[in-house]
């Protein structure tokens, strides 16, 4: 029966509380959870990025009601499509060791040639 | 709460679509209803005004943005590449093919797959991060919880549309689980509609139902009766609405129902019609009891409803749409693959079996998800009466057309 009889109806009801939270897929528990608390630290790092942006952004305006001007700007569609490469190279930076697979490291070194890094 | 400025810019749109999209039982006919396209690619202003959502703080739309660009960067679609050869060279050195039928069990495919390092670690990131997606959204919506609710308690006896809440309404555990790992699933947290429809639309649909685009292109492939006459629409496990008001604004002069177990989430929905200003009906109901009378509806529709409902549930849903459809009615049926499928069935190579056990199990926690595709669904419509065919698919997921005789 639905919880409609409090002072705030919400017709709510009990539920079947899943164990999805608790399962764990390497074969130590250990990093499952450091996997998912790098997870965890991402969102919060790249809502910072987001917002410091947005900071920079209106503050380059130089415009009165700055608080409430952050919470409610909508990025233009050119900020979009630019911010959405920029979020996606921050991951690709963080992240991407993460799905890394094995390779085979035995015997000799490797001697072959690679272009330099020029980061220019 | 939406701040001011976006709900006046919201009232605006609505009243602008609204009047493109009057009608309703009144303007009944015999002959074939107006029906109308709708681009999903090239909707309006007033439109996507009316369509979109925000959070009303920046952070949330940034946890959920991350989430967004982190399914792209690394999920199944733009990390599996290097993960599906991995996949390939460590099933090989089992002795197993990855391309080819297995005799192997879902559970013993699973079992196989998970003990391979990258594919596990894949997983975790994928578990992960739709925890992140369900927990960020839920804490920012539930910190406006009061005003939300106080909106859900307002809008439920406002119009255009009606709201029928059954507060006695006995609901199966098995329509009680945390689907997708929502936490409540869609009985459960009496803020659950806002919860899905932010994190499913800014997060797990990644650009693809900003406006509702991915709904409105489905709706607009449902099949309809032969003779064209659509006077009254049902969307059966409506969820969140967006499945249904496409319906209204592409049939305007037919009375449009949704029918959804989670109370929940059909107050949304009608939350979400009245502000559009569409004439939608909801009636909070199990799609088995529909409480409908015979012969009541030109075309019944469902969105992903199917692989969510206990296979025992399934038996007896199918005879009650072919009860409630008029002679010659459609029920136009949009979900993932079955067997009984002409052209496409469900996976059975080792990945393709280890994707459904964790789902079901893993990843997702799609209960009923296994059962469903195991069955052979077409032929569940055909013994309840329906004549079967198939349209060729408009995305990932495939209609099937059951028209009940005339």
């Amino acid at each position: 029966m639905a919880n409609a009889k409090k002072e705030r109806p919400d017709f709510a009801v009990d539920y079947v509380n899943g164990d999805w939270d608790q399962v764990t897929y390497t074969d130590n528990v250990h990093i499952d959870n450091l996997m998912d608390a790098i997870v965890g630290l991402g969102t919060e790092v790249w809502a910072l990025k987001r917002r410091n942006m947005v900071l920079e952004k209106l503050l380059n305006e130089k415009h009165s009601g700055l608080q409430s001007k952050i919470e409610a700007y909508v990025p233009t569609d050119e900020e979009r499509v630019a911010w959405a490469a920029e979020r996606d190279d921050f991951i690709s930076r963080i992240y991407t060791v993460l799905a890394r697979v094995p390779k085979d490291t035995s015997g000799d070194n490797p001697t072959d040639k690679v272009p330099f890094i020029d980061r220019s | 709460m939406v701040d001011m400025e976006r709900r006046t810019a919201l009232a605006t749109a609505s009243a602008a679509i609204a009047a493109a999209t009057t009608g309703s039982a009144a303007a009944k006919t015999s002959g074939p209803s107006r029906d109308v396209k709708i681009d999903p690619n090239n909707l309006t202003d007033a439109q996507k005004k009316m369509l979109g959502i925000r959070f009303r703080k920046l952070d949330p739309e940034s946890h959920l943005d991350f989430v967004t660009g982190f399914r792209r960067v690394l999920g199944r679609q733009g990390g599996s590449r290097a993960s599906a050869e991995e996949v390939q060279r460590y099933l090989k050195s089992k002795g197993v093919s990855a391309g080819q039928d297995t005799d192997l069990s879902h559970e013993d495919s699973w079992n196989l797959m998970v003990q391979n390092g990258p594919y596990a670690a894949q997983l975790r990131l994928m578990c992960s991060i739709q925890s992140v997606m369900w927990d960020r959204a839920s804490r920012a919506l539930h910190a406006d919880r009061h005003d939300l609710l106080a909106a859900l308690e307002k809008s439920d006896v406002s119009g255009p549309g009606k709201l029928e809440l059954d507060p006695d309404l006995e609901i199966p555990d098995t329509a009680r689980h945390e689907i997708h790992q929502q936490p409540g699933g869609y009985c459960g947290d009496p803020l659950g509609g806002f919860v899905y429809h932010h994190a499913v639309t800014q997060g797990f649909r990644a650009g693809t139902a900003d406006h509702d685009e991915n709904h409105i292109e489905y709706t607009q492939a449902h099949a309809k009766p032969t003779d064209g006459m659509v006077n009254r629409i049902l969307d059966i496990g409506c969820g969140t609405g967006q499945s249904t008001t496409p319906m209204k604004m592409r049939f305007p002069d037919a009375e449009v129902w949704g029918l959804e177990v989670g109370a929940p989430m059909i107050r949304y929905a009608h939350y979400r019609a009245a502000k559009m200003g569409l004439d939608v009906n909801f009636r909070h109901a199990l799609a088995e009891n529909t409480k409908f009378p015979d012969n009541h509806f030109d075309l019944v529709t469902d969105h992903l409803l199917f692989h969510e409902v206990a296979p025992d549930r399934i038996a007896m849903i199918v005879p009650e749409i072919f009860r409630i459809l008029r002679p010659g009615g459609v029920f136009s049926h949009h979900d993932l693959l079955t067997e009984g499928h002409p052209t496409i069935q469900p996976s059975h190579t080792v990945p393709g079996k280890a994707r459904l056990w964790e789902t079901r199990r893993h990843n997702n926690y799609e209960t009923h998800y296994l059962a469903y595709s195991q069955s052979d669904f077409p032929e569940q419509l055909r013994k309840a009466g329906f004549e079967v065919s198939f349209p060729p698919p408009t995305t990932g997921t495939r209609h099937v057309t059951a028209t009940k005789p005339a």
